[in-house]
């Protein structure tokens, strides 16, 4: 792809983004979309033949990919694994609240939404796993794993138990510093750290 | 019912539901049980998407009216009310077990194994998992998971509460249940939770030292 096709790919997918912000994922239209590119419907088509749904399943799997790519980006210069992953958790509940789209996602009425972004989920899952592979790679360096604990064993676990969390907290009030604490050193790190 | 957190007196949050569903399906009105039974019949069957308000009727041996009377919000409520009730029964046969269990070990290992084997035979779920999946996704959203979570804490807390304090207790069944789930809609290729083999290397690994370990009450 031209540096210019992505460039207009990418412009009508933020505008995308802003008129879903502000509608809402179902209020939203091509024609919106266009004007607030400043780009006709017809160009909107070029770059994405399938129309409205296409436009929506790129959008929402691209913004999910963001969400991670700034949850780690936010999180990076903290010192220890247990931190990172508190914080992981309390800035990723955060984002999903203010975030229409994400929080769109998580409204069961949204077959559309829950269609748009099952293709890439274990893309996303992959990136979480090795991502927290890298970090245990560390710990098992400094000595920090439990006996018998392998970056890859442990990194499943920590992103099954991330995806699960920070779509549903089950009780756990994700606001709270300390009871986000808790919560990653008894059922995240307990068995992973020594 | 919604699972909140609150604060206890020390100003740490702990989960709460307010108000709590009866374990107990027997205190349902017999005709929506029905109902709802044979919802899940026909999703077994033939799927979701095919299972109309008349299929239902016709497989519970009641009117479309008697359907509708019951279940005002139509289809939709009457998924909710099965799934609710399947959860329900599930949660009541795994307390009863887990009352034969002696450790917490066992209690946790035999909970999630047998959770996990109802779930996979389960004709409705595998059914959705198989061939509707964005469907069973739907149904199973983000909120509802969270629900089914506390739900699971709340009724199994009592069988945890023999071998822990009783905000860990809660926890536990809430994290057990998390797993189930996990890797119910997330097979992976090395760890079958119904292999109760499986089952007991996740327990012992990751959940017993994190109830366990007094270090870790605040």
């Amino acid at each position: 792809m031209t540096d210019q096709a992505s460039l207009a790919r990418t412009r009508i997918m933020e505008a995308a983004i802003a008129c879903a912000e502000r509608s809402g994922v179902r209020g939203f239209s091509l024609e919106d979309v266009a004007t607030q590119a400043g780009v006709s419907r017809t160009t909107i088509y070029r770059y994405f033949p399938g129309g409205r749904s296409q436009l929506v399943e790129q959008t929402v799997t691209r913004e999910v990919a963001r969400f991670w790519g700034r949850l780690a980006a936010a999180v990076a210069d903290l010192p220890t694994l247990e931190d990172r992953l508190v914080a992981g958790l309390v800035i990723g509940r955060k984002l999903m609240e203010r975030s229409t789209i994400l929080a769109n996602l998580m409204d069961p009425e949204l077959l559309e939404l829950v269609e748009a972004v099952q293709p890439s989920e274990p893309l996303i899952h992959g990136v979480i796993r090795d991502y927290m592979r890298e970090m245990l790679a560390a710990e098992a360096v400094a000595g920090h794993l439990r006996p018998g604990m392998t970056p890859d064993v442990g990194a499943e676990y920590l992103m099954r138990m991330t995806l699960s969390f920070m779509s549903s907290p089950g009780g756990v009030d994700l606001t709270d510093d300390t009871a986000a604490r808790h919560v990653i050193r008894t059922q995240f790190l307990a068995g992973v750290l020594a | 019912m919604i699972g909140i957190a609150v604060s206890d007196e020390h100003g740490h949050a702990v989960p709460a539901l307010v108000p709590v569903d009866s374990i107990l399906t027997a205190v349902m009105a017999p005709a929506e049980l029905r109902v709802a039974d044979a919802l899940m019949r026909c999703v077994g069957r033939w799927g979701l998407a095919k299972t109309t308000i008349p299929d239902i009727a016709r497989e519970a041996g009641v009117s479309r009216a008697t359907v509708y009377r019951l279940f005002p919000g139509g289809r939709s409520s009457v998924l909710y009310t099965a799934v609710r009730v399947e959860v329900q029964r599930l949660l009541a046969l795994l307390t009863a077990e887990a009352a034969e269990a002696d450790s917490l070990e066992d209690c946790l290992v035999q909970g999630m194994h047998h959770a996990a084997v109802f779930l996979e035979s389960h004709a409705a779920l595998t059914y959705l998992r198989d061939h509707e999946r964005a469907e069973l996704d739907q149904v199973l959203s983000f909120e509802r998971m969270d629900v089914l979570y506390v739900v699971s804490g709340a009724v199994t807390a009592p069988v945890f509460e023999r071998f822990l304090a009783p905000e860990d207790a809660m926890a536990a069944g809430t994290w057990a249940a998390r797993l189930v789930v996990s890797y119910l809609a997330e097979p992976a290729d090395d760890v079958d939770l119904c292999d109760v083999d499986d089952v007991r290397a996740i327990v012992r690994r990751f959940m017993l030292p994190g109830l366990t370990r007094a270090a870790f009450h605040p």
